[in-house]
C-alpha cells in the first residue's frame, strides 16, 4: 500500500468493497449483514466472523454513531494533507455495531462522543464519508 | 550480530550472511554442521534484498530445513519456535534463525520507509482517502482507546519511554542514550496524537542470527546456552465491531497462557521481559495481557519504576525498540540471549530463572512468545 504519486489519495477499489463506495457517492453509509446469523458487519467482509457464513448482504446503515477512538495528525505524510494539519481520523462505532474509519471535522474529538455523517468532496472527483459531532436533541 | 547503523552500507542479504557466519562461529560450529536455516524477512524488504539464496551466500549446502517465516513482527520468535519443533521432531539438529533489514536507504529516510498506509479496515482500503498513513497511526489509535478506556493520560506512555531510556543509558549497543525526563517527554510535540516521536521505535540497519540446537549439543558449545521452557502464539483477529476491541485485547493473552502452561509456570514466575515494543503503548498492553499487571494498571506500574533499572520486573533491558535499536523481533531476542549468557555489560540482571521474550506484528494482531532461562533443570 505504498503511495508513489503525490496526487493519489483515492484507493484502488476492490470488488468486495464496491457497494460501500457506490453508496458513499449517493451519501449513504453501507454496511453488511450476515444472512445466517443477522450479525451486522463492517463493509468489505468475505465471511461472517461470528458464524462463518459467506452469505452476506449489503444494507444502508442509519449512519449515526459514536467515537470509539481517534488520532490527530500533527505531521503530514502525504503532500495532499500538508495544508490540512492538524487533522483527525476516528474510528466510529455505528449504532448497528460495525466500526468505520473516517475523518472527523469539529473541535475536541472525545471517545464516546455522538457523531453523525458529513459527506465531503475530494478534489471535485469523489464523495468521502466523514463524521462531525451530532446535533443536540 | 552485525553493527547497527543509521546509514546504508550493504544490502540486507549481505548483513544476514555476516550475522549467520558470526552466529555459527559463536556456537563453536562449522558451516557444514548447520542443517537448518530459517529466514525472517522484514515485511518492508524487497525479495531481492532478502532471497532464499541467502543459503548459498552463507555457504550452507547441507540443509534439511529451509524456509522463510513470515508473520510480520512476530516472525523472529516464530523462527525459534519452528526451529525448536524441528529439532524435537528430528528434522534438523542445528538451525540458524536470521533477521536482517535495511529500512534506511541511500535515498530513503527511516521515516519515509515506514510512511505507508496502514490497512486497518481490510479490503475497504479507505485509509488512503482518510490520510491514515504510517504504522504510528494504528498504534496511536490503540493508545487513545487504551487511555480513554482506563481514564489514563499520556504520562503512562511517557513512563515507558523514560524506562527504556534508563536502560539504554546502560547499554553500549543502544542508539539513544541521552537521559530523558518526564518533563522533556511532556514538552515534546505530538507526531500523531496521542503519540510523540519518543513513543516510536528507532530504526537501524543491521542483522541478528541465533543458532538453535538440542540440549546436549548446546552444552558442548563455548557459550552458555539459553534454554527454552515454553512457547506460544496468539492471533486474535481484527474484528471491527461492538463487543470486540482488537486494538487493545490482543492475542498476547493467548500466546502467554500457552507459553506459561508449557513451561509449567505462571506470570508471577517471570523475572524480566523483553517485549517487542515498536511503540510505547504496546508495552503497557503487553504487561497487562501477559498477566504481569492488572488491566489498566500498567501505567502506574511503569511510573513507579518497576520496569526500570532496579525495579521489580525489568522490561526491555537494552533500551528496547524505543531507545535501543529497532530490528523488529530480533531486538528482544538478542537482548534476552545477552542477559541469559551474562553478557549484558553494564545492565546485567541477576535473577534470570524465567524471562518472557515476545514478538508481535501488524497492528498487534500477531503474537509469539518464548519463556527462556539459564538453567537446564528449573527449580
Amino acid at each position: 500500500m505504498k503511495f508513489a504519486q503525490a496526487d493519489v489519495i483515492w484507493p484502488d477499489i476492490e470488488e468486495v468493497a464496491r457497494p460501500f463506495y457506490e453508496g458513499m457517492q449517493q451519501k449513504k453509509v453501507m454496511i453488511q449483514q450476515c444472512s445466517a446469523c443477522s450479525t451486522h458487519l463492517p463493509p468489505a467482509q468475505i465471511v461472517c466472523d461470528h458464524c462463518g457464513s459467506d452469505k452476506l448482504d449489503w444494507l444502508e446503515a442509519n449512519g449515526a454513531g459514536e467515537i470509539y477512538s481517534y488520532v490527530v495528525y500533527h505531521r503530514s505524510f502525504h503532500p495532499f494533507f500538508d495544508d490540512k494539519l492538524p487533522y483527525t481520523v476516528a474510528l466510529v462505532e455505528l449504532g448497528e455495531g460495525p466500526r468505520l474509519q473516517a475523518l472527523f471535522y469539529g473541535d475536541d474529538c472525545v471517545v464516546g462522543m455522538k457523531v453523525q455523517p458529513l459527506f465531503t468532496d475530494v478534489a471535485g472527483k469523489h464523495t468521502l464519508l466523514a463524521y462531525q459531532p451530532a446535533e443536540k436533541d | 550480530m552485525t553493527e547497527f547503523t543509521r546509514d546504508y552500507q550493504v544490502p540486507a542479504w549481505q548483513l544476514a550472511t555476516q550475522a549467520i557466519g558470526s552466529a555459527i562461529e559463536d556456537a563453536g560450529l562449522k558451516h557444514a554442521d548447520i542443517d537448518g536455516l530459517l529466514l525472517n524477512k522484514s515485511p518492508l524488504a524487497e525479495l531481492k534484498d532478502f532471497p532464499m539464496e541467502i543459503q548459498d551466500y552463507a555457504g550452507l549446502s547441507n540443509l534439511s530445513l529451509l524456509s522463510v517465516v513470515e508473520a510480520e513482527g512476530s516472525s523472529m520468535v516464530q523462527t525459534i519456535q519452528q526451529a525448536t519443533m524441528a529439532i524435537q521432531s528430528g528434522m534438523a539438529t542445528k538451525i540458524v534463525c536470521v533477521f536482517a533489514d535495511t529500512p534506511i536507504q541511500a535515498n530513503v529516510s527511516s521515516g519515509d520507509a515506514f510512511a505507508v498506509a496502514m490497512p486497518m479496515m481490510g479490503h475497504l482500503g479507505i485509509e488512503i482517502a482518510n490520510g491514515f498513513y504510517t504504522p504510528i497511526a494504528a498504534y496511536a489509535m490503540a493508545a487513545q482507546r487504551y487511555l480513554a478506556a482506563h481514564n489514563r493520560t499520556t504520562d503512562d506512555l511517557g513512563a515507558v519511554a523514560v524506562s527504556n531510556r534508563r536502560w539504554a543509558e546502560l547499554n553500549e549497543l543502544a542508539k539513544l542514550r541521552k537521559p530523558l525526563t518526564m518533563e522533556q517527554y511532556r514538552a515534546a510535540p505530538f507526531l500523531i496524537e496521542p503519540l510523540r516521536m519518543l513513543d516510536c521505535a528507532y530504526p537501524v540497519n543491521g542483522a541478528i542470527a541465533v543458532v538453535v540446537t538440542g540440549i546436549e549439543q548446546a552444552k558442548q558449545c563455548p557459550q552458555p546456552p539459553a534454554y527454552i521452557y515454553g512457547m506460544g502464539q496468539g492471533h486474535a483477529g481484527n474484528i471491527n465491531r461492538r463487543g470486540h476491541q482488537p486494538e487493545i485485547d490482543t492475542g498476547a493473552k493467548q500466546a502467554g497462557e500457552i507459553a506459561y502452561n508449557m513451561a509449567g509456570i505462571t506470570a508471577a514466575d517471570i523475572n524480566a521481559c523483553q517485549f517487542y515494543d515498536a511503540f510505547s503503548i504496546s508495552t503497557l498492553i503487553n504487561l497487562e495481557l501477559y498477566g504481569l499487571c492488572e488491566t489498566g494498571q500498567a501505567g502506574e506500574f511503569v511510573q513507579a519504576g518497576e520496569t526500570s533499572p532496579g525495579g521489580s520486573l525489568p522490561v526491555n533491558t537494552g533500551g528496547g525498540h524505543l531507545s535501543g535499536y529497532y530490528l523488529q523481533g530480533a531486538t528482544p531476542v538478542s537482548e534476552a540471549i545477552m542477559q541469559i549468557r551474562q553478557q549484558a555489560t553494564g545492565r546485567q540482571l541477576e535473577k534470570l530463572e524465567h524471562m518472557l521474550v515476545t514478538g508481535y506484528g501488524g497492528r498487534m494482531q500477531f503474537h509469539a512468545a518464548l519463556i527462556m532461562g539459564q538453567q537446564e533443570a528449573r527449580q
